[in-house]
């Protein structure tokens, strides 16, 4: 644990530096922070339910919506947390180490953000920092978090952070020791050729490194590039929530308001975690969250509106039951989390799908699990 | 909720009818679900290159729907 001031922007700032390298074997960190989940509970710190907001599904591409964002903060959140990267950036920022959001943009997000999380004393989490998640784009927002705390003369809190790239000859390590780098879907793995013509490689968090700064007290966290879900899923983890509600509500959270009617993006949405079911709540005045624009946010940025796939398993939503609690609320139940099987030497293996192209669509009934993937038809949301 | 009622009951989409109105290769489809709590219909076909890559000319694959404006419903069922 590296403690220290932040080199005079911003002494007021308590850094609890650490660098989560989350693609190497597991670090096990031993400190005085540190608070095990069973000793949580003992402690009586399990709460029936835990409210995380999230104020924008891609935090700098455009600004979230204050009105909505300072509506949810006075509800008292566990959490507050986005999503800073995304695929519609396109692979080219992940390669040449840059931003696709303007730096303004970037700014007034995280000091909104900011200024929330330590008035009301509550963690606040940014995965994929700067769109590309690369280790410059970490530095530049941890950065900015010390000097947004300067500006406004905030108390001292504890900032962690990590890192996402992966070393080059780590990975050619792995090939030439006969672990392959396993292609998804369809795609090959990994040759060599390909590494070689690689500039960065930048690898995607789970919830591992996430989990990991909440047990060492971090009270804001900047994450390297990682899956959206995990971002809000390891907030619920760490406090004791099952793994399936966990995933759900990150999958459901991570794009603020898409999962709201009417459209209208940056607007922030509330979910609420119990041991049985996710409740997810639309904060402003003009959306609801209803049964059709939940379950419609499942089918997005995924094959299919049923497997969400992050490192170290599925969040598998085929059994899902939609309910209209409140006006602006619908309750979600029945999803369940798959672990990943193969977990050779701590990393996860990815379930593979059969080649499509050398197995023809069927219409027989599929299954959910990872040994029988293939093309899957459905309908009425559930296997058939 | 019944303009989706109505598109299921009519067939017009089905994974053989988007293959060929996309003019794609059956077995590049890897699912098809008419999933009725959004009310929608939702298929993933396996991409001829990688998005972003070059010569990639739709990175989201978000300019694939024209082919989709001419199809008929048969409302009478």
């Amino acid at each position: 644990m590296i403690l220290g001031d932040a080199g005079g922007a911003a002494a007021a700032v308590e850094l609890g530096a650490r660098r989560v390298t989350h693609a190497t074997a597991p670090q096990v960190w031993r400190t005085n922070h540190y608070i095990s989940d069973a000793l949580a509970a003992g402690m009586g710190i399990f709460m029936a339910s835990l409210r995380t907001i999230c104020p924008n599904g891609h935090l700098g591409f455009a600004p979230l919506k204050p009105e909505s964002f300072h509506i949810a903060g006075a509800t008292r959140p566990d959490f507050i947390a986005a999503d800073s990267g995304s695929d519609d950036i396109g692979p080219v920022p992940l390669g040449n180490d840059t931003c696709a959001s303007p730096k303004a943009w970037q700014e007034h997000d995280l000091e909104l953000m900011l200024l929330a999380a330590r008035k009301l004393g509550v963690p606040m989490i940014i995965g994929s920092a700067g769109d590309a998640g690369t280790n410059s784009r970490v530095d530049m927002y941890v950065q900015m978090i010390r000097d947004i705390a300067a500006r406004h003369r905030l108390a001292p809190f504890r900032l962690g952070w990590f890192y996402s790239e992966v070393d080059k000859e780590l990975v050619r390590a792995k090939i030439r020791g006969g672990s392959p780098i396993t292609g998804l879907d369809a795609r090959d793995d990994l040759t060599e050729a390909e590494l070689d013509a690689t500039s960065r490689i930048v690898a995607m968090a789970g919830v591992h490194p996430f989990v990991k700064l909440l047990k060492e007290g971090c009270d804001v966290i900047i994450g390297g590039r990682s899956s959206d879900s995990a971002i809000f899923a390891a907030a619920a983890l760490f406090k004791g929530y099952p793994q399936g509600q966990s995933y759900y509500l990150g999958k459901v959270l991570e794009c603020a308001s898409i999962c709201a009617e009417p459209y209208g993006a940056k607007e922030t949405v509330m979910g609420e975690i119990t041991a049985d079911h996710v409740e997810v709540t639309a904060m402003a005045p003009f959306q609801r969250c209803t049964v059709a624009s939940v379950a419609g946010h499942a089918m997005y940025e995924r094959s299919n509106p049923f497997h969400e796939f992050v490192a170290g398993g599925m969040l598998d939503m085929t059994h899902c039951h939609y309910e209209q609690v409140a006006d602006k609320t619908t309750r979600v139940t029945g999803m369940e989390f798959v672990p990943a099987q193969d977990c050779a030497h701590g990393w996860p293996i990815w379930p593979r799908r059969s080649d499509p192209r050398t197995q023809a669509p069927t219409r027989s009934p599929s299954t959910s699990s990872f040994a029988k993937w293939r093309p899957t038809i459905w309908s009425s949301g559930r296997a058939r | 909720m019944a303009t989706y009622d109505m598109v299921k009951r009519s067939g017009a989409l089905t994974p053989t009818s988007v293959c060929a109105l996309l003019n794609a290769d059956p077995q590049r489809l890897t699912d098809f679900v008419e999933y009725d709590p959004a009310y929608a219909i939702k298929f993933t076909i396996l991409r001829l290159r990688r998005s972003g890559s070059p010569g990639d000319g739709d990175i989201f694959d978000a300019q694939q729907y024209a082919p989709f404006l001419d199809v008929e419903i048969d409302v009478t069922n």
